[in-house]
Formats: C-alpha cells, structure tokens, sequence
C-alpha cells in the first residue's frame, strides 16, 4: 500500500536510521516557529556514497523518483555510482526530499554542521541549521516566500 | 488547530511579493507557534501540509 505524504514521518525515518544531516530551507523555519507552509523537506548532508547508500535503502519502500529530468527515474536505480553527485532531488510516496552537498552563502555540511542547533526530535538526536545561516541562505535565494520566512526568522531571534 | 490550518493556507496563498508587504507578518500566530514544542509546531504544519496538499491535488483534478 502506498504511504500518504507526511514529511514529519520522511524526517523521522532518516533521523532514526542515523543519517548524519542537517535540516535546512522551509522546514528548518518551521522548526523555528515559521507559519508558512512548506512542500519539501530540505537536508543538507555528506554526498559520499556510503551516506547516500543509506539513504537509499531507507527510502526504498517509498518508490523515491528523481523529481529533475524527463524520465523520473527511480533513486533505486539511478545513479549507478554516487561519485560526484553534488544534490539530489527526489520525490517519494511520504513527499518531497532535496538532499544538499552545499547551501548558498553557507558551505558545505561541515560548515552548515558547525553552527547548527541541537535538539531532540521524536525522541533522537537532530541539527538545525542555526537560525542566522538560515536568513543569509534565504537571503541568497530571495523568492518572496523565503522574504515572509526572513522576517519571521528576525523576529523569532530577537525573541531567543 | 482550524484556525492554525486556514491562516497557514492564507499566508500560503498570499505570499506574493506585494502578499509580503500587504500581509506583514501575522505576529499573533508567530508567538502561538513558539509557545510550542518542536514536535507539536511539526504537527501544526503537517496539518496545513495536508490540506495544501489537497487543494493542489482538486485544482490539478479539475484542470484535467
């Protein structure tokens, strides 16, 4: 049976199998209290292929897709190698999930990494992007929903 | 909670450009979600989620 989407339970899954990543982008602002809604789940993390095997694996029952390319091919079979794949845009039976090498204005995962937040989701251990990192990739992307998510950010840090 | 979901899906709507301007940030809802815990903001916004989700599915139905 197929699942319906949730991206609490995307999250969940990934968190409880010991993927090492970042949440990032619109659900990293819902974290922080934003009220707008967003229609993926963003991470940042390592693309080194022991990562990615991992992911692909716990996705597996999903039927992940590539969301980019004509031919929505399946995460289960393409790419072949995760050698120099960089980010990946995927569509899954519980929603959207863009898995990122580097965020604008950031860095990589090390970078994103050093300044998260730690806290505890569905009972484990997870990292935010830090609320300042979040505005400046935000910033960078400048798409008026990311402006409305800005503001509500500098509100909410003025608040912390 | 209703009340939650409709003004997540008003915002939702209504993040133009001028949206942002004209619609300012709603400061009330704001300070509701961070009287939250992180579980519950992610229960609130899944909420909406779901009823986003639904109207993109109707309007594609009713395109097709």
């Amino acid at each position: 049976m197929k699942a319906s989407p949730d991206l609490n339970e995307l999250l969940r899954l990934l968190i409880q199998n010991n993927i090492d990543f970042v949440i990032i982008g619109g659900f990293a602002g819902i974290l922080y209290g934003s009220t707008v809604v967003t229609r993926d789940l963003d991470i940042c993390m390592v693309m080194e292929p022991k990562q990615l095997e991992k992911v692909r694996e716990v996705l597996a029952p999903y039927h992940p897709v590539h969301r980019r390319g004509p031919a929505k091919l399946s995460f289960l079979e393409a790419p072949q190698s995760f050698e120099g794949v960089q980010n990946l845009y995927l569509n899954t039976d519980l929603g959207t999930l863009d898995i990122l090498g580097e965020i604008i204005e950031v860095g990589n995962f090390q970078q994103v990494a050093a300044n998260a937040k730690h806290v505890t989701l569905f009972g484990l251990s997870a990292k935010i992007i830090s609320a300042e990192d979040l505005i400046r990739s935000k910033k960078a992307m400048g798409r008026p929903k990311d402006l409305l998510v800005i503001a509500e950010l500098q509100e909410v840090l003025g608040k912390i | 909670m209703d009340e939650a979901k409709s003004k997540f899906e008003a915002k939702d709507e209504t993040a133009t450009k001028e949206g942002v301007k004209d619609f300012g940030l709603d400061l009330e809802l704001l300070q509701s979600n961070l009287s939250l815990s992180l579980e519950e903001r992610l229960l609130h916004h899944h909420a909406a989620y779901k009823l986003v989700m639904e109207i993109e599915r109707a309007r594609g139905e009713g395109q097709s």
